[in-house]
């Protein structure tokens, strides 16, 4: 597992011109595939000499030495190494960055999770249990690590394996910073990646390109929440082109944040409920080859029950219909409030319902329905 | 010869006892001088005195006189030393005898003219008189009723310094107090709980709050109804005691906050703004002062908007809320003004304000809100009740509760509390110690068992197990139960405050 002169050159010379391509990208003169340049071609575009003259002076101890110190490893594309879905791509990066365990990207099967980094409490509770099932059944979820649905996800699934989390800045770089924590449990049972060199600060254009290696390392994108601009929406246009299965999860039509998954599921994108609805999906993505995912696929469902189950069956009526309620999109007080429950029952019997784990409560006192 | 007259000087809430000494000779080069650590309105004293002597008709000796205000260390502030002077004056002249003044305590500020004008303090001024064992006090009228609020002390109003040496000389009756001042224009109406539309599914936490003296936090976008609430509280919490009414009266005179001599009944609500500086809001200044929640002892102190205030004075507000009591130290003295109230602090979802799916902010500019909010003060609040937009139909079908009708209940909840804590120093269950929770609170073994099960699972601290400890207590006191029971404990859950998960959340 190593990294070629080329590539490491072309990788530092992509960093060289991180601002002019930051510039570029702001003007949004078209979308010019930069990254699917060749070298010569990308100088030419900059027309830097002194760019040129660093491009012509690089020096491959300079390079690793960076990559030890971060302990990083680096696969090129030249490598065999190199995770095969990414040369599906027409701009693949030329080296891959890892920090952990680089086993995980080995072709096992991977499910890519992303969504709104302003997500509802809805959207947060169902990414975590869908990276939580993912996990479960031994797939790998990978994501962003952007805020909300992305660290929902990548929470999730840390509850019962491991994760791959792609970064638009440098690997060894938490981005956003006050992920640090998220950012060492990732590395430390699973692996966080990029294409860019260690300490890669963070640019507006590594987004999107990061979102590509989302799409390109998964077998398939789900797309949790996010409005009709949202990002994850790039990820899930990447996904399609790939020829990658795109799923969604729907939310209420009233909801901005459900906007995004709606405008895909009108569009043709499958539509998930529970993590299982997605192993169905990689399951006849395999049927001709005999992988293990067909197995998993084919086989009985795993035993990861994310819709939210029927009711206990010792439930007592009163806070059975107030469950009802919370699922059908009551969430605070004054809106579970009706005559036949008095504001004070209600408390009582919201604080009853947490303790049984079958609701949560968020900041501000407002309720969402529990999923395993 | 030698005089000495009583005053009393203002520290802090209280008064400390103050000797006035005037030594006049007729002999030496004519000199007026005052000594005894004074401040700069003290020193000017003695224009006024020199003025208001010579205008009252008496006479101002030739020769030299010295002015002393003992403990020399104590340092005396404002006008109120005035009247003391002079009279101590007089009596170094012999146009009175030490005989006439031994018995009396003096304050009051002298206009050029020899008319005597309120001071602010004066019922911690009579209060220290009384505890020093005068018989009698002469003041100025214009504040006579707030001293006579203390029993066992013949307060004697005058207008003028002739009419105070008249009275000590006997010359004339003891003028009576004058009468209460009434106000010429009712004030507006108390706000009642009635006004409040649209909430009633959330009285019954403002009412637990009450109940307890718990900390409220209340959460939701502009204009719901945040401050309405947090100005009825007074009006459903129990009636002030006498003595509350005598602590807080005390605390405002001294702050300069009233002056029309009666005896304040209702609790105090205060609404600092959120641009106050640290010690305005915990007390302070070269000669410290009350802060906007000394203000509020015995009362509610309300903060609007509590991600806008500096974090230092939010941060400053943590130890007297746990303790009841502020320490103020400062160059040369050390105070301590009392702080037990009641805080109820509100924000608003986000910061424009507008919550759920209308809302505006970035992820980074609610990054930058959940950190302000998460700050300090949030684990003092025990309670959080989130307060939506009240529908049409609940502003319209919704019947009002009266203050009356929910003061009752708090007011039974707080006897059951105060024949639990009696002897203990404890006077709502918002104030038990940890140890008082598990000697007193009757917590009932399945209650706790269940919210033993919710630690691992929602990571509750030991600080938020007593918080919730405490709140079912007051649940428990509301429903007339013994124990604390299961139920209780999901209403106190139900209602916690937890750290802010805005990225999530919004």
């Amino acid at each position: 597992m190593t990294a070629c002169d080329d590539c490491l050159r072309r990788t530092d010379l992509i960093a060289a011109l991180a601002g002019r391509i930051e510039v570029e990208w702001r003007l949004r003169t078209g979308r010019p595939m930069l990254l699917a340049l060749a070298d010569e071609r990308l100088l030419d575009w900059a027309g830097d000499a002194a760019v040129a003259a660093h491009y012509a002076g690089f020096a491959r101890g300079t390079a690793t030495a960076a990559l030890d110190a971060a302990s990083v490893v680096a696969v090129c594309r030249c490598d065999a190494a190199y995770p095969a879905g990414l040369h599906d791509l027409p701009d693949p990066p030329a080296v891959l960055h890892i920090l952990g365990d680089p086993q995980l990207l080995d072709g096992r099967a991977a499910i890519g999770i992303v969504g709104s980094r302003r997500c509802s409490p809805y959207g947060d509770e169902v990414a975590r249990s869908f990276g939580r099932g993912f996990a479960a059944a031994g797939i790998v979820v990978v994501s962003g690590m952007a805020l909300g649905v992305d660290c929902a996800a990548h929470e999730g699934a840390l509850e019962t394996g491991p994760t791959v989390a792609v970064l638009a800045t440098g690997a060894d770089r938490p981005y956003p910073a006050r992920k640090r924590e998220l950012h060492r449990r990732i590395a430390t049972t699973g692996c966080v990646v990029s294409e860019m060199p260690p300490g890669f600060a963070p640019h507006r254009w590594g987004f999107p390109a990061r979102n590509r290696i989302i799409a390109a390392l998964s077998a398939g994108t789900v797309v949790v929440e996010g409005t009709e601009r949202s990002g994850s929406l790039i990820t899930a246009d990447f996904a399609a082109e790939l020829g990658r299965f795109v799923a969604a999860v729907p939310g209420r039509v009233t909801c901005a944040q459900a906007a995004g998954p709606h405008l895909l599921l009108k569009s043709g994108a499958e539509l998930v409920r529970e993590p299982a609805d997605a192993l169905d999906l990689l399951a006849l993505e395999h049927r001709r080859e005999e992988s293990p995912v067909a197995v998993i696929g084919r086989g009985p469902r795993p035993a990861i029950a994310v819709r939210p189950g029927p009711a206990p069956p010792d439930l007592p009526p009163r806070l059975g219909s107030l469950l009802a309620d919370i699922e059908n999109g009551a969430t605070t007080v004054a809106a579970l409030t009706s005559p036949a429950r008095t504001p004070a029952d209600l408390l009582a019997a919201l604080g009853e319902l947490e303790l049984r784990g079958l609701v949560r409560r968020r900041f501000g006192g407002s309720y969402e329905r529990a999923l395993s | 010869m030698l005089a000495r007259v009583a005053a009393f000087a203002l520290d802090g809430v209280t008064s400390r006892r103050v000797t006035v000494e005037c030594d006049a000779r007729r002999s030496g080069l004519p000199a007026f001088t005052l000594v005894g650590l004074a401040d700069k309105a003290v020193r000017e004293s003695r224009d006024r005195v020199k003025s208001a002597v010579v205008n009252a008709g008496y006479e101002f000796p030739g020769g030299r006189v010295t002015m002393n205000l003992a403990p020399a260390y104590l340092r005396k502030h404002g006008a109120g030393f005035d009247l003391p002077l002079a009279i101590a004056l007089l009596v170094a002249t012999d146009q009175l005898s030490q005989a006439e003044v031994e018995d009396c305590a003096f304050a009051g500020e002298l206009r050029l003219d020899g008319s005597v004008t309120a001071v602010r303090g004066v019922l911690a001024i009579s209060e220290g008189a009384r505890r020093h064992g005068f018989a009698r006090m002469v003041v100025p009228a214009g504040c006579a009723r707030e001293a006579a609020l203390v029993d066992g002390i013949d307060v004697v109003p005058v207008t003028t310094l002739v009419e105070a040496v008249d009275v000590l000389r006997g010359l004339t009756e003891v003028p009576v107090l004058p009468a209460a001042v009434a106000p010429l224009v009712p004030g507006p109406a108390r706000p009642d709980f009635d006004e409040v539309r649209g909430h009633a599914s959330l009285l019954p936490a403002v009412e637990i709050a009450a109940a307890g003296g718990h900390n409220l936090y209340l959460h939701g976008p502009p204009g719901t109804g945040k401050t309405m609430i947090a100005r009825r509280l007074p009006t459903i919490l129990p009636p002030l005691s006498h003595q509350e009414a005598l602590e807080v009266t005390r605390i405002h005179s001294v702050a300069g906050e009233r002056n029309d001599g009666r005896l304040i009944t209702e609790r105090p609500f205060r609404a600092p703004h959120h641009t106050i500086s640290p010690s305005g809001l915990i007390g302070g200044g070269s000669s410290p002062k009350p802060g906007e929640i000394t203000l509020a002892h015995n009362g509610v102190l309300f903060l609007d908007e509590l991600a806008e205030f500096p974090r230092s004075a939010l941060e400053g507000l943590r130890q007297p809320l746990e303790d009841g009591r502020v320490v103020i130290v400062r160059s040369q003295r050390v105070m301590t003004f009392p702080t037990r109230c009641m805080l109820v602090a509100a924000s608003n979802p986000c910061p424009c304000g507008m919550g759920d799916h209308r809302c505006r902010c970035s992820a980074a500019d609610l990054a930058r809100y959940e950190r302000r909010l998460s700050g300090p003060l949030l684990d003092r609040l025990d309670l959080t009740v989130h307060i939506p937009r009240p529908t049409a139909a609940q502003l319209r079908d919704e019947r009002p509760v009266s203050s009356s009708e929910l003061r009752a209940r708090v007011i039974a909840a707080r006897d059951l509390q105060a024949v639990r804590h009696a002897g203990t120093g404890i006077s709502c269950n918002a104030q038990m110690t940890p140890r008082a929770v598990t000697e007193l609170a009757r917590v009932g073994d399945g209650a706790l068992r269940r919210l033993y099960d919710l630690h691992d699972a929602y990571g509750l601290s030991a600080r938020g197990h007593h918080r919730v400890l405490r709140v079912a207590r007051t649940v428990a006191d509301l429903a007339g139960a013994d124990r604390v029971d299961v139920e209780h404990v999901a209403t106190a859950l139900a209602l916690r405050t937890d750290s802010p998960d805005l990225a999530a959340a919004a």
